[in-house]
């Protein structure tokens, strides 16, 4: 018994093995989080910043008014761009191509992947609307030659033809290409074009700092325990695990 | 829509008159041409191959013309910008067609759509330098650039910049420039990206190999435009940072609040980063980050701190354009002549070696060339104590496989790499020597006399200092016959060589090799001796080798003496032994002289009828005439042979007179 109470003696019931985190505790964080100045006029840049890059330029013009925020693009150019992306969106893949044509003939002739998707696009209304002959026919006419260039472009290309093989084009293998989800990401594409084109960030900034904020807690979650934000949505602090 | 009328009914509704279209028709033709061309290269080359391009031409032009619906004027001019983007060829026929003039109007149109898209060709025509250059010294032409300059629409600013550029060429067109542009252009600098980079090529252009026109740009924009060029070098586009640490490279000043070496550094860290780029900046920055660290070692050291795993590496991995690979690798050689890392050096061998494992067939030869140059730079900058590299079997293999590249300049890499080795570092030598004969022998019998001076120059360097077993070695690979041949090479560098092989030997070496198989190599240096276009340097080499042979054997005397007097070809001309004596050259008749007192040095069975031939070959008579010869060492070499052909002569006749 003596030898046990000994060994117990030589440990301390307050040192463990691995090292510990550093607890902060709700009132701390806040009173730090207090001290950080944030200015108004940041905060109206990022949602001019997001609203603008959406498309949303109905807001974007009531925000300007109401804020004073300048957009750092013509709000006209906004509305060409909307119009670019409902026409797309709509499945009016003809009508898309004339509109950015006409907003700037550089686009389409830069950028050959986008290009190729909306040929593709193109490709998938027709079979979309049964005239199988003439997808074929532009399948072979269009989109081919750009299949023989790129590999990339050909596994699309099979992919795309491949729904004719099947008669419920809705439920085969391919069908995804049919969801409005396709029209939707080739009109993000597009977006992403002519945003670039006018000098601006194809993505708004607002994504980008929520992407940092949960990367740094997902760092700071090794080295100590905080209030950390789960629910972006509502932003609340949730007390720290002890 | 446009996309069911085929090209060719959409052509025939095209152009100005007889059956083409006209009004809202034609607007939709030319909308249908322009929406099918645009991003569809078949479609270009296909409205192209149906003779679209001067039809449109004419229709713009007319449209200009008419004060016509700009709506024509806009798709007419989208419809030719889409055409001739990246053709040389179809920009040409815009230009031929005459659509300059109505082009340049339109800058001026009310409708901005209008201005845009023909600023957009005209750009494309100035980069491809299809116009003429402005002459800026007229006044006219720097007021249309200066009202360019301050147009409201980005792509007239963009197309002043291109201007701008083309026409900035000479020393007083960058001063006429510096003085009208510079202080517009570094406002512009504040607007979007593209227009960005468009003023900076042109400050580039005006301030490139100008000092008088730098030491300028600090002053303007009251003092700042040096900040405001530095803060673009963080700026988020590639382009831009490249294009404003090319302008900072040219003006070689730093900002008021940055010291010039500390300036210089951040730029090798932002250009070294950009080596990864692909796009038309990234081709450029390696041969801008090499000229900035040349002969600057601390330079060097800088742009070797960066990360050179990710920056030089794996952009030369990831690379695809063979412009760009030569780029890296040119800056990977620059840094290899101060790399004192012995990881480092393996790492660009591993590179070079992966970037031309495809061989002359997959691998372009600039990209050859500047690949081995870095083993050039790492064989360079060894230093005698450093380890492993150089002489391991692994190093010097590589070298001589590139021997056998079909490019020129790819072997003479090799050589000077190989050269350098066999020069200093014993080991190597001796790895060379037990595998490289073969090849190199191989390589004299090269078309290119470059490649033969330099694989025989190789084989002189192996044997220089080399064990009598290791010259042996080198010398029955190479063959007499080979020498021989060789020695008679029709270009001076080749002969000099093979000449010099013999010299390498040891006296009683080459006297054994000169008269070997018949005489072989000796007919071979008398044959060089006897041409007229052999030089008197060439000549002289030949002839201090024959004063080696001078000193063999009696017979072998005896064979020499038959040679140098030996009556030329045409009658008439002396002898060599007469003709080197009358040499303007000095050098030429100190060797002929040696030669001579060699083969009359009295101790031989032969010695005396040696003097005799001499004396009857006028040989004797030639030397007396040549006592108050003024160059020294002939006289003192002059008086040695006369000496002793007259004293020997003189104790000869007293002999034959006393036996008589």
């Amino acid at each position: 018994m003596s030898h046990f109470y000994y060994l117990l003696g030589h440990f301390n019931p307050v040192e463990t093995v691995t090292m510990s985190k550093k607890v902060i505790t709700r009132e701390e964080w806040e009173k730090k989080l207090k001290d950080v100045n944030i200015r108004k006029e940041d905060m109206n840049k990022l949602v001019m910043n997001f609203l603008v890059t959406e498309g949303y330029v109905e807001a974007a013009e009531k925000f300007r008014i109401e804020s004073g925020t300048e957009p750092d693009i013509d709000l006209a150019t906004i509305t060409d761009r909307m119009a670019v992306k409902k026409a797309l969106q709509s499945g009016n893949v003809e009508d898309a191509i004339e509109k950015v044509n006409d907003l700037n003939p550089m686009i389409l002739d830069t950028n050959p992947q986008l290009y190729f998707h909306l040929q593709q696009q193109r490709m998938i209304e027709l079979i979309r609307c049964g005239k199988v002959e003439e997808a074929l026919e532009f399948a072979q006419e269009e989109l081919a030659p750009r299949g023989e260039e790129n590999q990339s472009f050909l596994e699309e290309l099979e992919r795309t033809v491949a729904l004719l093989a099947f008669d419920d084009i809705k439920n085969c293998p391919y069908g995804d290409l049919l969801d409005v989800s396709q029209r939707l990401k080739t009109a993000s594409e597009l977006n992403a074009a002519i945003l670039t084109s006018q000098s601006h960030e194809k993505d708004p900034k607002l994504p980008s700092l929520l992407k940092m904020l949960i990367w740094a807690q997902n760092q700071l979650d090794e080295k100590a325990a905080y209030p950390r934000i789960t629910n972006f949505t509502t932003a609340a602090l949730e007390d720290p695990a002890v | 829509m446009f996309g069911h009328r085929r090209p060719e009914e959409v052509t025939e509704l095209l152009g100005v008159g007889g059956s083409a279209a006209q009004g809202e028709e034609l607007l939709i033709a030319i909308r249908v041409a322009k929406n099918q061309i645009i991003g569809n290269i078949d479609k270009k080359r296909r409205y192209t191959q149906l003779g679209a391009i001067p039809k449109i031409v004419s229709v713009l032009m007319d449209a200009g013309k008419n004060s016509e619906d700009d709506a024509v004027i806009v798709n007419a001019a989208d419809a030719i910008g889409s055409l001739a983007r990246g053709s040389g060829e179809v920009l040409g026929a815009v230009v031929g067609a005459g659509a300059v003039p109505a082009l340049t109007e339109f800058l001026f149109h009310p409708n901005k759509k209008v201005v845009n898209a023909s600023a957009c060709i005209l750009e494309m025509i100035f980069q491809s330098k299809l116009a003429q250059k402005f002459d800026f010294l007229k006044e006219e032409a720097r007021n249309f650039v200066g009202l360019l300059l301050n147009s409201d629409s980005k792509e007239v600013i963009k197309l002043a910049a291109s201007i701008i550029v083309r026409s900035c060429e000479t020393h007083g067109e960058q001063m006429v420039c510096e003085a009208e542009f510079m202080e517009k252009l570094i406002i512009l600098l504040r607007g979007p990206s593209d227009q960005k980079d468009a003023c900076l090529h042109s400050i580039a252009a005006i301030v490139k190999n100008n000092p008088e026109v730098s030491s300028k740009f600090p002053l303007k924009e009251k003092g700042k435009a040096l900040d405001t060029l530095a803060n673009l070098i963080n700026d988020q586009h590639p382009m831009t940072r490249f294009l404003s640490c090319k302008c900072l490279i040219f003006i070689g000043h730093a900002p008021s609040d940055m010291e010039e070496l500390e300036l210089k550094y951040k730029l090798v860290v932002i250009l070294t980063k950009l080596l990864g780029e692909t796009d038309q900046a990234g081709i450029e920055v390696p041969f801008l980050l090499r000229d900035l660290i040349a002969n600057s070692m601390e330079l060097c050291e800088q742009a070797f701190s960066v990360n050179i795993d990710e920056c030089y590496f794996r952009a030369l991995e990831r690379s695809t354009q063979a412009k760009h690979r030569v780029g890296i690798l040119s800056v990977l050689a620059e840094l290899s002549l101060v790399m004192d890392e012995y990881r480092g050096k393996q790492m660009v061998l591993d590179a070079v070696l992966k970037v031309t494992e495809g061989g002359p067939e997959d691998v372009p030869e600039d990209v050859r060339v500047a690949a081995w140059s870095c083993i050039r730079s790492i064989v360079k900058s060894i230093q005698p104590l450093d380890g492993g590299v150089l002489y391991s079997i692994e190093f010097i293999i590589p070298l001589f496989r590139i021997l056998q590249d079909p490019s020129v300049n790819v072997k003479i890499l090799a050589f000077d790499s190989l050269e350098i080795i066999a020069g200093n570092y014993y080991a190597g030598k001796s790895v060379l020597i037990k595998d490289g004969p073969k090849q190199l022998v191989q390589l004299t019998k090269s078309v290119d006399s470059i490649i033969r001076t330099k694989s025989l120059r190789m084989l002189r360097n192996l044997m220089f200092d080399a064990s009598i077993a290791d010259k042996d070695k080198i010398l029955k690979e190479l063959t007499l016959s080979t020498l021989a041949r060789l020695i008679r090479d029709s270009e001076h560098t080749v002969q000099e060589q093979a000449l010099g092989i013999l010299c390498n030997l040891s006296s009683s070496e080459c006297i054994k090799h000169i008269f070997a198989e018949d005489n072989l190599i000796l007919d071979a240096i008398i044959k060089q001796l006897q041409n007229e276009s052999s030089g008197d340097e060439l000549i002289t080499q030949g002839m201090s080798t024959l004063c080696i042979a001078s000193t063999g054997s009696e017979p072998q005397k005896n064979i020499l003496l038959d040679k140098i007097l030996l009556p030329q070809a045409d009658g008439n001309a002396p002898s060599l032994a007469i003709k080197f004596l009358q040499s303007t050259h000095d050098p030429l008749r100190v060797a002929i002289l040696w030669f001579l007192a060699n083969l009359a040095y009295p101790d031989g069975d032969y010695a005396s009828s040696r003097l005799t031939r001499l004396q009857e070959e006028g040989v004797v008579s030639q030397l007396e005439s040549m006592v108050n010869d003024p160059d020294n060492d002939v006289k003192v070499y002059n008086s040695t042979a006369i000496f002793k052909v007259i004293y020997v002569e003189y104790v000869f006749r007293t002999l034959i007179n006393l036996l008589l």
